[in-house]
């Protein structure tokens, strides 16, 4: 049975018109101690990339720089480019609060607001302050759709967003992040907290988001990395170690470490 | 022999915190039953008897009394009496051997005048010129009532004569302004006009004061007073039941809504009341966005170096500063300098007598403020410790700005919080004395802080407090029981007012924690 289906290009035969973030050695310290050394990547549109690397490789700080959450800790220091279209992101000029619009984001635990269903989705866009109270509606329930929570929530959409289950939580979460329509989605191990059934759930949602959206996920599960991503980053020590299409980085690693990594000798 | 083991001692354990928390509870029960009874006590109907003294003469003396204690074989009888000569109640306290009680032929009335007094007397009769067939009858309730309509209308009759004279006294101070001299045809035709009114209302109030109502005394000897000074009038020995649980809920309607009198011995304590609360409003107002501004601006915004650690550091021990401190800083600061300072700019033309330079609410409600800050501001930073960063972050990532976070996430969530610190320092501001006799509270204001002259409400003002109140109360309770009883009772009021508004905010946050409950 097929599952999911893969796009196999390789990166090196990919245009400038399929890349949806274009990163140029960029580097990164976080409380003066280098996290990210100089890293570039090219990530294609409408396909989901996956980074996988120990814990405290820099995963998710990649990741983080994609939107500038980085900038939220305090003792922060970013050099290089990251140009998303047309745009360099890390150009002080840059209107972050709409950046995060363009480029939504989902945490590992899932981080529900204390209120209902319907504001938690709607966030965003009230934020906004530019949409009518009836483009809201349509655009939480489309959000809802296509997060494959809306058959789930439609009953109660005004009740707290507390009494949903684990995995219900995090659907809500990716809700509420395409509810603003972006062009990047990230996920920070977004089913590392969830059950099996729940994590399957998740992931045949990605599937179906990137026909619109491109996805950039980190996980920690080298079985998620290969059956889902199309492409696949390994990280090690603040260095990109090896980036290609999953089934060669799988199956065909050039690097002694990714080999390491992905047979499990890595501690 | 070494030991094996070691003894529980877990029996000892429990037994010592449970002895002291029963201390501590037995302590508090204790209070608030003290406080409950001596206070109470204030409101309760106390019987009226008959007796013959023998003062230190040798001279015998027939009074009607009030008896406090109705222990009749005690060593030392207390009664009340009213002194004519005097005007008021006297307390006596009596040995048993030089008081004899008499029968009670005549019911006692115990009439309850308008300055705080209580006049006992029997045979009662009531007197005015409107009553037919003749105008002095015997006392009866429909008498009574008739009568007081009859007063009650040329009060209206009288206030109303008030109001159209304050308007054509300032006219004719205008017109003196203006120039026109003392035998001008205007001057002369107002001045006759108010002349006319002010002998209608003098006539009026000549009406009111012949409405009497006559009295015997115990001596049999007979007085008269005129009926409007009289509040009510009320039979304690021959009452039901009911009667008496009415009468007592009347006495606490005017314990609320009246005036002290007999400087604060009698009487209610509604400006005190009106003060007070008028005083915990103005401080929330205040310091609730000061201290809440603070505390984000510590928790969000300070950078994490030593000057925020020891400006934290301040903050939390300021808390600890006497009372009294703040007052003396209140009086030197928002009175000599601020107050000072407005009156010359704003007021120069009422100097050298003070508007703002002088004691009063605003500066109360300010010195206040200060006091209860630290409470506000470590409350609420307890509280947005507890914002759970995951929130924030997430709020962040849909494209927030720091400040739509702040207001949309942090602020909700610490609400409950908040709220308490609100409870905290409005509890304190309600009990705090020391400080507001520095500057502001008095023991009796003559015109409440707001009415219904422009500008409505007067913040310079001196208020009256009901803390203030049992301070002064605590002066008088020494000589008389219904004095002590009176503060008691402005104890049990200030108990009251904090238990109350501690419920309502706890509620408040009750229904925030609900609302915003984040795990």
């Amino acid at each position: 049975m097929k599952l999911f289906s893969r796009k196999k290009t390789a990166l090196k035969k990919l245009t400038s018109e399929d890349i949806a973030v274009n990163i140029e050695s960029l580097s990164v310290e976080l409380n003066k101690k280098v996290v990210l050394n100089n890293i570039s990547m090219r990530i294609p549109a409408y396909s989901i990339t996956s980074i996988i690397g120990q814990s405290g490789c820099g995963k998710s700080t990649l990741l983080n720089s994609m939107n500038r959450m980085n900038e939220l800790i305090t003792d922060h220091k970013t050099t290089g480019h990251i140009w998303i279209g047309k745009r360099d992101i890390n150009h002080k000029r840059e209107n972050v609060a709409r950046l995060r619009t363009k480029v939504g984001m989902v945490f590992q635990q899932p981080n529900p607001f204390p209120m209902t269903i319907y504001e938690n989705v709607a966030f965003g866009l009230v934020l906004q302050r530019q949409f009518s109270r009836r483009q809201i509606d349509d655009a939480v329930e489309k959000a809802l759709i296509n997060a494959g929570l809306w058959d789930e929530v439609r009953d109660r959409l005004h009740e707290s967003a507390m009494i949903l289950s684990g995995g219900q939580q995090q659907r809500l979460m990716i809700a509420r992040a395409l509810a603003l329509k972006p062009q990047i989605l990230l996920l920070d191990e977004p089913t590392s907290a969830l059950d099996p059934l729940a994590t399957l759930f998740i992931e045949e949602l990605m599937q179906s988001l990137k026909q619109h959206t491109t996805i950039v996920m980190v996980t920690h599960n080298m079985q998620q990395a290969a059956r889902i991503s199309d492409y696949t980053a390994f990280i090690h020590k603040g260095e990109l170690i090896e980036y290609a299409d999953s089934d060669n980085l799988f199956t065909q690693p050039k690097h002694k470490q990714t080999e390491d990594y992905i047979t499990g000798r890595y501690g | 022999m070494t030991k094996l083991y070691k003894p529980d001692s877990s029996f000892i354990t429990i037994n010592l915190t449970a002895t002291a928390a029963a201390i501590l509870s037995l302590a508090l029960v204790g209070l608030i039953l003290y406080v409950l009874i001596k206070g109470l006590s204030y409101f309760t109907l106390y019987p009226t008897v008959n007796v013959q003294i023998t003062d230190k003469y040798g001279d015998k003396h027939l009074h009607y009394a009030q008896l406090y204690h109705s222990d009749k074989i005690a060593e030392q009888h207390v009664i009340s009496i009213y002194q004519q000569n005097i005007k008021k109640n006297q307390q006596l306290s009596v040995h048993k051997a030089n008081i004899v009680y008499k029968p009670i032929i005549h019911p006692i009335w115990t009439l309850n005048l308008t300055n705080g007094s209580h006049i006992f007397a029997s045979q009662l009769a009531l007197h005015s010129a409107s009553l037919s067939p003749e105008p002095v009858q015997r006392y009866s309730s429909a008498t009574y009532s008739i009568l007081r309509d009859e007063i009650y209308q040329l009060k209206t009759a009288s206030r109303q004569l008030t109001s159209e004279l304050i308007p054509l006294n300032q006219e004719l101070a205008e017109l003196v302004q203006r120039g026109f001299s003392i035998d001008s045809a205007e001057y002369q035709d107002l001045y006759n006009q108010i002349i006319r009114l002010m002998n209608q209302q003098q006539h009026l109030d000549e009406q009111r004061d012949d409405i009497k109502i006559f009295y015997q005394r115990a001596d049999g000897s007979t007085a008269q007073i005129p009926l409007y000074q009289v509040d009510y009038l009320v039979n304690t020995n021959e009452l039901s039941w009911l009667e008496r649980m009415s009468v007592s809920a009347l006495k606490i309607w005017y314990f609320i809504s009246d005036d002290p009198k007999q400087s604060n011995s009698a009487g209610g304590v509604f400006p005190a009341l009106f003060g007070t609360l008028l005083l915990v409003f103005l401080m929330t107002v205040l310091v609730m966005p000061l201290g809440v501004l603070t505390a984000l601006y510590l928790h969000e915004y300070a950078p994490d170096n030593y000057f925020t650690i020891i400006l934290r550091t301040i903050i939390t021990n300021l808390a600890g500063i006497p009372a009294i401190v703040y007052g003396v800083f209140g009086l030197g600061l928002f009175v000599y300098v601020m107050g000072t300072s407005i009156d010359q700019w704003f007021y120069p033309e009422t100097l050298p007598s003070p508007t703002f330079g002088s004691p009063g609410l605003l500066w109360a409600a300010l010195t206040m403020a200060l006091l209860t800050l630290p409470v506000v501001i470590v409350s609420t930073e307890e509280g947005l410790r507890q914002v759970p960063e995951s929130l924030k972050n997430g709020a962040m990532a849909l494209g927030a700005t720091k400040y739509e976070m702040i207001r949309k996430i942090v602020i909700p969530i610490a609400s409950p919080s908040i709220v308490t610190g609100g409870i905290l320092a409005i509890a304190r501001a309600a009990g705090e004395v020391a400080p507001l006799l520095l500057v502001g509270a008095v023991m009796s204001a003559p015109v409440l802080p707001i009415d219904n002259e422009f500008p409505y409400i007067h913040l310079e003002r001196q208020f009256m407090h009901l803390g203030v109140l049992v301070f002064d109360g605590v002066f008088h309770s020494q000589t008389s029981i219904s004095a002590s009883s009176m503060m008691f009772a402005t104890c049990l009021l200030l108990i009251l007012i904090v238990l109350v508004l501690n419920s309502m905010a706890s509620w408040l946050r009750y229904r925030l924690k609900q609302q915003y409950d984040w795990q």
